[in-house]
């Protein structure tokens, strides 16, 4: 269009409520196919509920159980330095608190087939599609298996799915074979996975060696390692 | 369990950032009174976990496009999100499934939270709708979105002309309004809503007057 027949268009729109209905219809249909970072922070609120739901009900059938019990253990363990563990959290705790997705800010795109294969369950988990990203990372793998940006996102989304075991068998390959850019995120999810399987003492290596070099989830391991027992 | 106290700030920028602690704080902090305020008036606890996350995400699009002033509480402004979307919902039921409301419950009804609530809804299903698209679909509609130039996508999708892929792309968009204007839940947002906005019983929200929870 032309920017004379622009105007036009624009003043006779105005007229028309029909038209402008349609058009203010359209742009939020645009708006909502946009809304990338709304659709992603969806799905975090939703996992979140999800998990302190799940953690909360948990809570309450323990509970009846553990009136009982804490009176018995209190009796049996005041004065015994109880105080030791008043500041610790249950490994499940840490882990409800610490955990979300892996989040990138940007996804290569290449008209390579290969590299279009590898993006895919990159894709389909920063969408949110975990168990699609599972299977597509599992092709991609039979096919190549040294594929490392794809086993990472293996382990990633085994540990979404709740497969913490999976999730270290193949997050534990990538500790040598990656380069260093990606270790400290191979090392975080690891101990998270680590976390999740109730193995604390080869999770606090980790967080050690998370907490003791410049990355982005040094001061997040420090603070596990406070906590944790 | 949370010994840090966020302040307003750190908590507007933890939502923004998809913060997982500030996030786990503000669902410990309020969704205990938004469940109970939904349980007391004949909701059930997944109606309240719904109710959350959209008033979350209406919170989120009002902080990035700065629609909040800082005048009252966060929890305060959840809470009457929570509430309006609630009662929003429950009117629209009577409407369309002739349950009965009863019409002495008190509830506020400002015009600026309705309209962020009908945009909401409306966006959620149109942002569903084209997921149900095909992947290529969703992939021509994207990048016309994001201006990529149309000799691009068409390289990048394999297509074998411009003109290919400029039908195509209309294709995919008609396709995306037929489904979402087939759907029920359309009739109801566009209709139901203009309904509901006449002879509601509203007044404007006052800051501070919500904000105890």
């Amino acid at each position: 269009m032309s920017p004379e027949e622009m105007r036009q268009f624009e003043a006779s729109a105005q007229d028309d409520p029909q038209l402008m209905s349609e058009l203010s219809f359209l742009a939020e249909v645009n708006e909502a196919i946009g809304e990338n970072d709304t659709a992603q922070f969806r799905e975090t609120v939703k996992s979140i509920v999800s998990r302190r739901q799940r953690l909360n009900s948990g809570r309450i059938r323990t509970y009846a159980f553990m009136r009982y019990a804490s009176v018995i253990l209190i009796a049996v363990l005041a004065g015994t330095g109880i105080w030791y563990f008043t500041d610790k959290e249950e490994d499940e705790d840490l882990f409800e608190m610490y955990y979300k997705p892996y989040s990138e800010m940007f996804i290569e795109r290449s008209a390579d087939t290969n590299a279009q294969s590898k993006n895919a369950a990159r894709v389909l988990y920063q969408q949110g599609f975990y168990q699609q990203a599972y299977v597509e990372a599992h092709d991609q793998l039979t096919t190549h298996p040294e594929d490392t940006d794809t086993r990472f996102y293996l382990g990633v989304t085994a540990l979404e799915l709740n497969h913490p075991e999976e999730a270290i068998t193949q997050l534990k390959k990538l500790e040598t074979a990656t380069s260093s850019t990606m270790l400290p995120q191979i090392k975080w999810y690891l101990a998270l996975a680590y976390l999740k399987q109730h193995d604390t003492e080869d999770a606090k290596v980790l967080f050690k060696e998370l907490s003791a070099t410049q990355n982005i989830y040094r001061s997040h391991a420090k603070e596990i390692l406070k906590k944790i027992r | 369990m949370h010994t840090i106290k966020y302040s307003y700030t750190e908590l507007t920028r933890g939502i923004l950032a998809g913060d997982v602690l500030v996030l786990n704080y503000i669902y410990d902090t309020c969704y205990p009174v938004i469940q109970k305020m939904i349980t007391n008036n004949s909701g059930v606890k997944e109606d309240a976990q719904d109710v959350f996350q959209d008033a979350m995400v209406i919170l989120y699009r009002n902080l990035k496009e700065k629609k909040i002033e800082h005048t009252g509480t966060l929890n305060g402004y959840l809470f009457i999100l929570c509430r309006n979307i609630w009662f929003n919902r429950k009117k629209r039921k009577t409407l369309y499934v002739g349950s009965s409301l009863d019409m002495t419950e008190t509830w506020v009804t400002d015009p600026t939270i309705l309209e962020e609530i009908y945009r909401n809804e409306r966006l959620n299903l149109y942002r569903s709708k084209f997921e149900e698209l095909s992947e290529n679909c969703k992939r021509v509609l994207r990048m016309f979105l994001n201006g990529v130039p149309i000799r691009d996508i068409t390289e990048t999708m394999g297509y074998r002309s411009v003109q290919h892929t400029k039908n195509r792309h209309f294709r995919c968009k008609m396709s995306l309004i037929a489904k979402i204007k087939a759907s029920k839940t359309y009739t109801e947002l566009i209709h139901g809503n203009k309904k509901e906005n006449k002879g509601l019983p509203g007044r404007k929200h006052e800051p501070g007057r919500d904000e105890a929870i």
